[in-house]
């Protein structure tokens, strides 16, 4: 018994002194107690579990899922409201970002910043320069392929800046890439089914689903009940 | 109080601005040539070892040395220099005076309460001097004649000693002086060689053997007549031109001799405190015209370390025609510099702020790339959200719809999935007002992808997609 109460007074000194690492400890050793451990809240309670109180707010986040089925209204309300004063940027987005949704969800415009680059190359320069200035909050990226340097350098970047970095990718070959979190969402009728795929000071999860039918309740399907008139609809001749 | 006048002659200004590059061979003989009759006019310390001397022509400069790096004479080029000098001169001393082509006259006497005394003064000049790496020769004297006339015979005394400098004074040749050559041969043949021999001579003699100007120079030599000087002004905006050495077609290697125009520009704004918005960098190509080169920054910035960053990112997206030889550094925009007012205890990283990430962003993938989202008061989707280049000011306090999509097509494009309705219509019915009626059914719609769309019906029961959720 004197043992274990000896071994248990030498571990907690060890790990005051940040002696000892956790496998739940993320960020470097320097900063346990700092942002690198604050995580943002998501506004889903399903999520929050499953990553034990939300978003990583440092970190390079992959979210595997089909283009238009939910996958921004997954992270850009949390980070609406953790914005402050700092920028929200979106790298090639597939298509035109639309100002009025942004503003409906009270983002400040002024605040959002929307890079086209011509080619993915300058695509990840744009992401790692504004991952790493410290004025940005989150950075929104569509990019397909990314290697192995790539996400090392943008994980780099983001903990310099103290920003997330979220990589939208609907392709499914990025396993071993090392992100902080990476999840595939798909659709489902009460929202999105997610499926965290790795995670760092974590593990990998079963599917579970989202409900979003609190948050948008019109973007979800019906249930037979309330089930309005359903047409299917052809293509019409132009 | 007497007048005392500082003299800095500079022999060898056109030499001294190109070896100050950066790019600059110490080992081998560098000669500034006298275009039209190809004489040596200046040259370096390796070419006078060689026993390559002033005057000399070039055949027998080049018989004595093979090996020889020649440029001509170019007196803008001294002229620039000088300006240079007396830029970081104006910080020490108040009054600064073009002399002849290259040389500076400094009004010294009102300085001399400021310093504590002609030492102090004379030691602060000569810090700055050796700083810049330029040969020169200085002296005293009460009339700015007198000094020039000492300096230009290499004395290099300070003092303010009145009676050694008049002693020196008047043992000075008169070849030394301003006079005129013919004037100067007369005077030799008759055993007049030094300026006591002339100055003993009664000016009503002089005056009547020699011109107007003859008794002019003799009158100011003594201080017997004013000599108005124009004394100098810095340029409210910098713009300064550097000749390379050699010829560079790489525009990595360009960076290193911009440095040193940058390092100029850094010390022009934080000698005014202000901060530059725009420089313009031009690149003077060998056969083609000059590619002129703007980089901005929203912010202001006056580092050199900053303009550098951004002069690169652009410097990579230009192809050069043919070789550069020359740079031309000028300052744009200007403004008085407001410290930033940022809290001392905000625990934030970052080094840059968020215009400084704008200006990165925008000199590597231009202006275009970067916008801000802009919401604007009008009742078509398309036209309520337009993306704004980055120098407008978004203000948007409209009421906005809660359903809209994420991201809108740029064109709506005819539906051609099947897709099955979840919630509408919303008529859209705008612009009757102007020529091209509006008429919309707005629907929210799920494909078989799960995809949320954006569908509109015209009055044709013509089907278009033109926004996704996401």
């Amino acid at each position: 018994m004197y043992t274990v109460l000896c071994m248990n007074a030498i571990l907690s000194s060890l790990q005051n002194k940040q002696l000892v690492w956790r496998a739940g400890q993320t960020g470097p050793k320097s900063c346990v107690s700092d942002k690198s451990h604050t995580l943002v809240k998501t506004g889903y309670q399903e999520i929050d579990q499953a990553l034990n109180g939300g978003w990583p707010s440092v970190g390079v986040v992959e979210i595997q899922s089909a283009l238009g089925i939910g996958e921004l209204r997954l992270v850009l309300p949390s980070f609406v409201s953790q914005q402050q004063d700092r920028l929200l940027v979106f790298i090639a987005p597939p298509w035109r970002v639309n100002a009025e949704m942004l503003h409906a969800q009270g983002v400040n415009l002024s605040h959002v910043v929307i890079v086209n680059p011509s080619d993915e190359h300058s695509a990840l320069w744009s992401a790692e320069q504004c991952l790493k200035s410290g004025c940005c909050a989150a950075v929104f990226m569509w990019h397909k392929q990314l290697q192995m340097h790539q996400v090392k350098r943008l994980q780099l970047a983001s903990e310099q800046g103290q920003s997330t970095h979220f990589i939208f990718n609907t392709a499914t070959l990025s396993q071993g890439l090392p992100f902080t979190l990476s999840l595939t969402a798909m659709t489902h009728a009460d929202g999105l089914e997610v499926k965290i795929n790795k995670r760092k000071g974590g593990w990998p999860t079963e599917p579970f689903v989202v409900n979003m039918r609190s948050v948008w309740p019109k973007l979800v399907q019906y249930t037979n009940s309330e089930q309005p008139l359903e047409a299917e609809l052809h293509r019409a001749k132009a | 109080m007497t007048t005392l006048w500082l003299y800095l002659h500079f022999p060898q200004l056109h030499l001294d601005s190109l070896m100050s590059q950066s790019a600059y061979r110490a080992n081998q003989a560098l000669l500034v040539v006298e275009p039209k009759r190809s004489e040596v006019m200046q040259c370096n310390e390796v070419a006078l070892q060689k026993g390559i001397n002033k005057g000399m022509s070039l055949g027998a400069a080049a018989t004595l040395c093979p090996a020889l790096n020649l440029q001509a004479y170019d007196e803008q080029i001294e002229l620039d220099k000088r300006v240079e000098i007396a830029d970081k001169l104006y910080g020490l001393t108040s009054d600064i005076s073009f002399f002849s082509h290259s040389d500076l006259l400094l009004r010294v006497q009102n300085m001399i309460k400021l310093y504590g005394g002609l030492g102090p003064y004379w030691l602060a000049i000569q810090h700055q001097l050796n700083r810049l790496n330029i040969a020169y020769h200085y002296a005293v004297a009460s009339t700015p004649l007198a000094a020039r006339l000492l300096a230009l015979e290499h004395w290099n005394w300070i003092g303010e000693d009145r009676n050694t400098i008049q002693t020196r004074l008047l043992k000075c040749k008169l070849q030394h002086s301003d006079l005129d050559k013919k004037a100067i041969q007369k005077l030799n043949k008759v055993g007049v060689r030094q300026v006591k021999q002339l100055i003993d001579i009664p000016l009503v003699d002089i005056a009547k053997r020699f011109s107007e100007d003859f008794a002019q120079y003799l009158g100011r030599l003594q201080g017997t007549l004013a000599h108005p000087v124009n004394f100098y002004h810095p340029a409210p905006n910098f713009k300064r031109y550097m000749e390379l050495l050699y010829d560079i077609s790489d525009t990595h290697v360009l960076v290193s001799p911009l440095c040193r125009l940058l390092q100029g520009a850094e010390q022009f704004l934080t000698l005014r405190d202000k901060l530059a918005m725009q420089l313009v960098v031009l690149l003077h190509q060998r056969e083609h015209e000059a590619i002129s080169v703007s980089v901005g920054s929203p912010q202001g910035e006056y580092r050199m370390e900053a303009w550098k960053q951004l002069i690169e990112l652009q410097l990579e997206n230009i192809d050069l025609q043919s070789p550069i030889f020359g740079l031309t550094l000028s300052i744009e925009q200007v403004h008085l510099r407001t410290p930033d007012t940022a809290d001392l205890f905000n625990t934030q990283r970052g080094e840059l702020t968020r215009l400084q990430l704008m200006a990165i962003l925008q000199a590597k993938l231009g202006e275009h790339a970067v916008c801000h989202p802009v919401f604007e008061n009008s009742h078509l989707p398309e036209q309520a959200s337009c993306h704004l280049h980055l120098s407008a000011t978004p203000e948007s306090d409209y009421a906005s719809h809660s359903m809209r999509p994420a991201f809108l097509l740029s064109e709506p494009t005819p539906l051609n999935c099947k897709v099955s309705i979840k919630l509408g219509p919303e008529r859209i019915q705008a612009a009757w007002w102007q020529s091209q009626l509006v008429e919309r059914d707005y629907f929210i719609a799920q494909n078989q992808q799960g995809q949320w769309l954006w569908v509109y019906r015209t009055p044709k029961q013509e089907w278009f997609l033109h926004g996704i959720f996401s």
